[in-house]
């Protein structure tokens, strides 16, 4: 208990950290001890709103007054929290509070955060023409906030949860009461509760872990750096968690109709947005399935590709010493190098090199007669079309199935893609999130799950997320 | 053990597939054939100019692959020409080639470079599938370098 701490066990907490600093008051003449961490708190705030009124406003006869005195508003400060034990006094002090010990009476936890964050900035990924700018940032309580501007309902709930034994990252479950299910909050929080990690730092490691690490490249937890999205997915339903440290926001359950949504649509009106879907969902067909499909029938059924397609195939394929598998395959390959140089490299240098690689090298390679038009086309389209996919996740599971499925056509054509079809259907078929069957969207009696909805008929929920309020308008 | 089960059947499934398929460049497509008969002989020409004869039809057609620079794909074949000593044949190319190819009768000698132009804008009605050997075909003349599909 707070009577038990000490001096010496709080300054060994740290080990002599170069960042720790103890500054030690004299207070009615009785010694007091301040501990803080230097940058995650603002020593200018810390000297105002605790050195002050400690020195010049506390007055008492025995430590124990002191204390009480300095915990019922003697000190002016916002936060004001009693320690309980020596954890407590760590978990304040990484948080940025300045922990002042009163020697046998207890310690006193006051929030002094320096103000030393980044603000938050447009979108980088989820970008919208018309849409908010106020993207998700690393400092938790900075999107709290955010999200509180789009959501000033009361029912907004913020239930914090530490996870990660030596990360003690601070997650946040968000959901509203009287619309999310109980279920899912439940659900939600139990998988937070039986996390027993060293540290949740990483965006993959808090998907891991809260989805149970399924044997998936498809993402079970929808991410989003937007506040406005982040907003709609709990209006939805939804349970939402926001990771400190982890610029953005995740929403579960996910489903394939989330995943291919993008916030765009809800900026424009409801045919453009209607039709953009189609196309979005006709691209990651093509994406899906274009390579594999160019081999199966380039090398098994030929006789399927009209007589002049046919021709002017075989004209352009007869001086390349590679069979069409292979082509395909290696530009796939070659294609992925290019977009993780992209990634790797400063952003004005990536793209430079994404250019010289794709036109220039893709050209010359062409003239010198390595690869064929047609398969550097089919490559091209497809690759351009899995980034119309709006989840990157997504477009990245669909990439590694590409490639699947172009092995299966060319290993056994037509009928081996069909296999891999196959094979993706009962997979995702197979796929849950919080429970969620991630293709709900296609076998419910819900809408088709593609085209957007008017807004004015939006009036319900979605079913299958078993909300407490079902009715949205009217 | 369901996973196991699967991965076996797909094994099994893959296993008795025809493996190995046809390099597209290696393909040689034939839009046009022509079959007809010297005496005892069958003789099939294309418009690539590519020839070849036997005693049958499968005979013929073996000369034709082994002669044929590159995989003889019938498969493409749009335009069937016979002529009356070789309609008998029709079952056995309704076996060989698209039920779709336009057959007609043509002429024991036509120019096989040039016709298929002709005959992309005056395809025979008759298809390969609606034929026996019983059907009246459209007769293909040529006179003077010029062709003639009679109505």
């Amino acid at each position: 208990m707070a009577h038990f701490l000490i001096d010496s066990d709080i300054r060994a907490l740290f080990g002599g950290a170069g960042d720790f600093t103890v500054r030690e008051l004299s207070c009615c003449g009785f010694t007091l001890y301040a501990y803080a961490i230097d940058g995650l708190t603002s020593g200018g705030d810390t000297s105002e709103y605790v050195f002050k009124p400690l020195v010049e406003h506390l007055t008492g006869e025995t430590i124990q007054i002191l204390y009480d005195c300095a915990l019922r508003g003697g000190v002016y400060n916002s936060v004001a929290q009693p320690c309980k034990d020596l954890n407590d006094v760590a978990l304040k002090l990484v948080n940025g509070f300045c922990v002042v010990l009163f020697p046998g009476a207890g310690a006193i936890a006051f929030e002094v955060k320096t103000g030393e964050k980044r603000g938050p900035s447009a979108p980088e990924v989820e970008n919208t023409v018309k849409g908010a700018k106020d993207g998700l940032v690393e400092t938790i309580r900075t999107n709290t906030s955010l999200i509180r501007r789009h959501l000033r309902t009361p029912d907004l709930r913020l239930d914090e949860i530490t996870v990660g034994r030596r990360s003690l990252t601070n997650v946040t479950v968000a959901w509203i009461q009287g619309i999310t299910s109980p279920e899912l909050v439940e659900r939600m929080k139990k998988r937070l509760n039986s996390i027993d990690v060293e540290a949740l730092i990483t965006p993959g490691s808090v998907e891991e872990y809260v989805t149970g690490s399924r044997a998936t490249a498809f993402p079970l937890l929808q991410y989003t750096e937007r506040a406005d999205t982040f907003c709609l997915g709990l209006l939805d339903g939804r349970v939402g968690l926001l990771v400190d440290g982890l610029p953005l926001g995740y929403l579960a359950p996910v489903d394939l109709e989330y995943l291919m949504e993008s916030t765009e649509d809800l900026s424009r009106d409801y045919v453009t947005a209607s039709c953009i879907r189609v196309l979005r969902y006709c691209a990651l067909v093509f994406s899906l399935l274009l390579p594999g499909f160019y081999i199966a029938l380039t090398t098994f059924h030929q006789q399927m590709i009209p007589l002049p397609l046919l021709r002017a195939m075989i004209e352009s394929k007869k001086n390349v010493p590679f069979p069409s598998a292979l082509e395909v395959l290696g530009l796939l390959i070659a294609f992925e190098l290019l977009q993780e140089t992209g990634i790797h490299l400063p952003q004005a240098v990536g793209q430079s090199v994404s250019t010289v690689g794709g036109i220039v090298v893709g050209t010359a390679a062409v003239e010198a007669g390595f690869i064929s038009p047609a398969a550097l086309i089919v490559v091209s389209v497809a690759g351009i079309c899995g980034f119309v996919l709006p989840n990157r996740d997504m477009a990245e599971a669909v990439r590694v199935w590409r490639f699947g499925l172009g092995a299966l056509g060319a290993f056994a054509g037509l009928f081996g893609v069909t296999m891999g079809l196959i094979a993706l259907a009962v997979h995702l078929g197979g796929l849950t999130s919080l429970d969620i069957p991630y293709l709900a969207p296609f076998h419910t009696s819900e809408h088709n799950g593609i085209m957007r909805v008017r807004m004015k008929n939006n009036l319900f929920r979605k079913e299958r997320l078993n909300p407490q309020d079902r009715r949205r308008q009217g | 053990m369901k996973k196991w089960l699967i991965m076996v059947l797909a094994l099994l499934a893959f296993a008795v597939l025809p493996t190995s398929g046809t390099e597209l460049g290696e393909l040689h497509p034939v839009s046009l054939l022509m079959v007809r008969s010297r005496g005892k002989q069958i003789q099939l020409y294309t418009d690539t100019l590519d020839r070849g004869e036997g005693e049958t039809l499968d005979a013929a057609l073996k000369n034709l692959e082994d002669t044929t620079p590159g995989h003889l794909f019938l498969d493409t074949v749009e335009y069937l020409i016979l002529t009356e000593r070789t309609k008998y044949l029709i079952p056995q190319l309704k076996q060989l080639l698209r039920p779709g190819a336009a057959v007609c009768i043509g002429e024991e000698e036509l120019d096989m470079q040039a016709l298929p132009e002709y005959l992309k804008t005056h395809a025979p009605q008759t298809s390969l599938r609606d034929a026996d050997e019983k059907t009246p075909l459209q007769k293909l003349s040529n006179s003077e370098e010029r062709f003639f599909l009679e109505k």
